[in-house]
């Protein structure tokens, strides 16, 4: 559906309701959790997103994208309200390729594609590469892992639910990379955590 | 002058659309007072689709005036969108950063695709718009065209 | 290398004080306002909208007034507000064939189509101080010609020339096709001609001046003849997605400049006429003639020939024609580097002493060889 046609047909759901204030806040937020990896930060999520859009996922991304920030998103959030948010909220172009996403949103991460497959950025420009944001059930619960690398001062562990099963061994190989390799940002219910390409990772049980 | 150079520039188009753009070029060259009258034509219940909201438009060249593209340098630009209780939409986007005007501008619009209060707008808003601009073209052409240089050639003696 | 050092604020907040209230100057004399600037001083607005690199006549004025006149601070000024808004999108590049004329001249053709039109030029001025503009006197209101013209046509010198094939195409304009922005990526050298346009239009008027002049003396000489000058209003469309179609944003004054340069051919292009563009918001004469020779200068390598003038070389004037880029870098030489300039102390005394002892050492072996 093109924008033209959704902004007379569909409904438009409201994004922030103070988009300085709000979006300030999500990009203090998202940058304190790539600052710091592992360590969770609140986000007040959009409520209002079209589901199955989480709330906090929504707010990232409506503070992330813009027009010049092609937006990738798995099969789960292909729909016609989300892709009508996203164009009158972001207007960003969405696209089919992940290869070409600045951002990626990834509803179901169990059932994600290869970070391969997605922007890695070049060694001239390793800014370039897609940065993921997964939807995840929690912090607190689930696999555990314990990370190290720049923002953390020894190590820190830190625990989520609905992550990919192979999180680390996908993290591993996206960091021989370095500096090329995509950034994650996992959104969880209330709060987000940040996985940057420089983050060394394992699973403890 | 100028206002017949935006119809020029754009090549074949739908004549509704293209009577849409002469209104909004009118309306991108009227001042915020100009513009204000139009709230006493708005019927009420208006709903802010977008709220007026300032950001940049890169503006671009050509090389040379008619070859590539490239980026000169940005503007600031207010945009805002409106609609109607009947439905109808309208949109502003104007260069500057003057709130009140773009909303100003995408009430017109919508009234203008409504149709229905096109007479009035027409009589209170955009004749006294377009007579005044033409005025204004006319006195600036004019001042313009007494510094045009008429040459002529002194005949050149033989000796 | 830096460190923080407190202690400061007091004496900086006072500074802030001290600056607001010499700005104000003599308290007897009126208050200049930002529209005063804008109406009266508007080639300085120009001036900075360009090296601002944002179109904006009111805030241009009020960075003038906030920089007491300072046209580099208030063009940092304008760039550092520039990034506190967001981008809506790129406009469809302006068409200076659709002028609203208000100066038009060509150094090429006397008799030109649409004729020559002089504008409100300094030229032909005696640039004698006008002691009249001193208090406040009567300004004449402009002449307005008698007659006032039918609309006539005025194409492009350029134009002219491409007709009859003396002078080379501009490459076709495939609209779709990515325009390179350094304001999103880094700037790299060689650069395309959109770059280095982008960049010299935002850059500074004195330092396109002195290089334009410089090939103008002999250091990379392009032969340039100003083809045409025009100054007046263009619209400003946007293709709005949700509307489908451009939308009329107004009109922006741009001044634009074609040199037409002689080139003698190479081994792979013929003699013909080539080209040097320049453009520029407002009424900025003197910096798209500059834009324009440089513009040519840079092309030396494209046209078959070698670069070795500064006006020439890519890295040399593009990555130096941002004056606030420049400023930034030689105004932080003053910020506290004491801590380098410690360990250059410490270097520097141990080094005199090492000097010391090798000449003692030297002059020894001269006594006991002259002995």
């Amino acid at each position: 559906m093109s924008p033209a046609s959704a902004f007379a047909a569909v409904e438009i759901a409201p994004g922030f309701r103070d988009p300085v204030l709000e979006s300030q806040a999500t990009f203090r937020a998202v940058l304190d959790a790539l600052a710091e990896p592992g360590r969770e930060r609140d986000v007040f999520g959009i409520d209002a997103a079209p589901a199955p859009l989480p709330p906090v996922m929504a707010a990232v991304i409506a503070m992330l994208a813009d027009f010049e920030t092609p937006v990738w998103r798995d099969d789960g959030l292909a729909r016609a309200e989300i892709d009508a948010w996203l164009a009158f909220h972001t207007g960003a172009p969405l696209v089919a390729d992940p290869a070409a996403a600045a951002f990626a949103l990834v509803g179901d991460a169990t059932r994600m594609p290869s970070f391969a497959a997605f922007g890695q950025g070049t060694d001239v420009d390793p800014s370039t590469s897609t940065t993921l944001i997964l939807a995840v059930d929690g912090f607190g619960a689930g696999r555990r892992f314990r990370l190290a690398g720049p923002g953390i001062a020894a190590s820190r562990d830190f625990a989520v639910g609905g992550a990919p099963a192979d999180l680390a061994r996908r993290l591993g190989e996206n960091r021989a990379l370095c500096p090329r390799g995509v950034d994650l940002i996992l959104a969880g219910p209330t709060s987000v955590v940040g996985l940057p390409r420089t983050t060394r990772i394992e699973e403890i049980g | 002058m100028s206002r017949e150079a935006v119809s020029r520039s754009s090549l074949p188009e739908d004549p509704s659309i293209a009577a849409r753009r002469a209104v909004m070029a009118l309306v991108a060259e009227a001042t915020a007072i100009e513009l204000r009258a139009v709230r006493a034509i708005a019927p009420v219940g208006v709903v802010d689709l977008r709220a007026p909201e300032t950001g940049l438009v890169m503006v671009r060249g050509r090389i040379g005036g008619t070859g590539a593209a490239f980026n000169l340098g940005e503007a600031t630009m207010t945009r805002a969108a409106v609609r109607l209780p009947s439905g109808a939409t309208g949109f502003g986007h104007l260069l500057g950063r003057d709130p009140a005007r773009a909303r100003d501008a995408a009430l017109i619009d919508a009234l203008w695709v409504e149709g229905t209060r096109r007479d009035r707008l027409e009589r209170e808003i955009l004749a006294p718009l377009r007579a005044r601009l033409d005025r204004d073209a006319r006195l600036r052409a004019a001042e313009v065209a007494s510094t045009r240089v008429d040459f002529f050639t002194l005949v050149r003696g033989d000796d | 290398m830096y460190v923080s050092v407190k202690g400061g604020e007091r004496a900086i907040r006072a500074a802030h004080r001290l600056l607001a209230h010499r700005r104000r100057g003599d308290r007897a004399v009126p208050e200049v306002a930002a529209d005063q600037i804008r109406e009266q001083l508007s080639l300085a607005v120009d001036r900075v909208m360009n090296e601002g690199s944002l179109h904006d006549r009111d805030l241009a004025a009020l960075a003038i007034k906030q920089a007491r006149g300072d046209l580099i601070e208030a063009a940092f000024l304008v760039r550092a507000y520039r990034t506190t808004l967001p981008r809506f999108g790129a406009s469809r590049p302006i068409d200076t064939g659709a002028m609203a004329v208000e100066r038009r001249v060509s150094a090429t053709f006397k008799d030109l189509p649409g004729g020559q039109i002089l504008g409100p030029t300094f030229d032909y001025t005696h640039r004698l101080l006008d002691f009249a503009l001193e208090g406040e006197s009567e300004v004449p209101v402009a002449e307005v010609a008698a007659v006032p013209p039918a609309e006539t046509a005025m194409p492009r010198v350029t134009d002219l020339l491409g007709d009859e094939g003396l002078i080379e195409a501009e490459p076709p304009a495939c609209d779709g096709a990515e325009v390179g922005d350094l304001t999103r990526a880094p700037l790299r050298v060689p650069a395309a001609r959109d770059l280095r346009l982008q960049q010299l239009a935002r850059g500074d008027e004195g330092f396109l001046l002195a290089l334009g002049y410089s090939s103008q003396r002999g250091f990379g000489s392009t032969h340039p003849f100003a083809g045409e000058i025009r100054i007046g209003e263009v619209a400003v469309e946007f293709d709005v997605p949700e509307l489908g179609f451009a939308v009329p944003l107004g009109l922006i004054a741009v001044s634009e400049c074609q040199m037409v340069n002689q080139f003698a051919g190479s081994s792979v292009v013929p003699p013909t006429f080539t080209r040097g563009y320049g453009l520029a918001f407002g009424q900025s004469e003197r910096k798209v003639m500059a834009m324009a020779l440089v513009d040519r200068a840079l092309r030396t390598e494209e046209l078959g020939g070698e670069a070795v003038h500064p006006a020439q070389d890519q890295e040399f004037v593009l990555a130096h024609a941002d004056n606030v880029q420049a400023t930034g870098f030689v105004e932080h030489l003053k910020l506290p580097h004491y801590v380098d300039f410690q360990a250059e102390l410490a270097l520097v005394r141990a080094m005199r002493r090492e000097h010391a002892a090798r000449a003692e050492t030297a002059a020894d072996a001269f006594e006991e060889a002259a002995e």
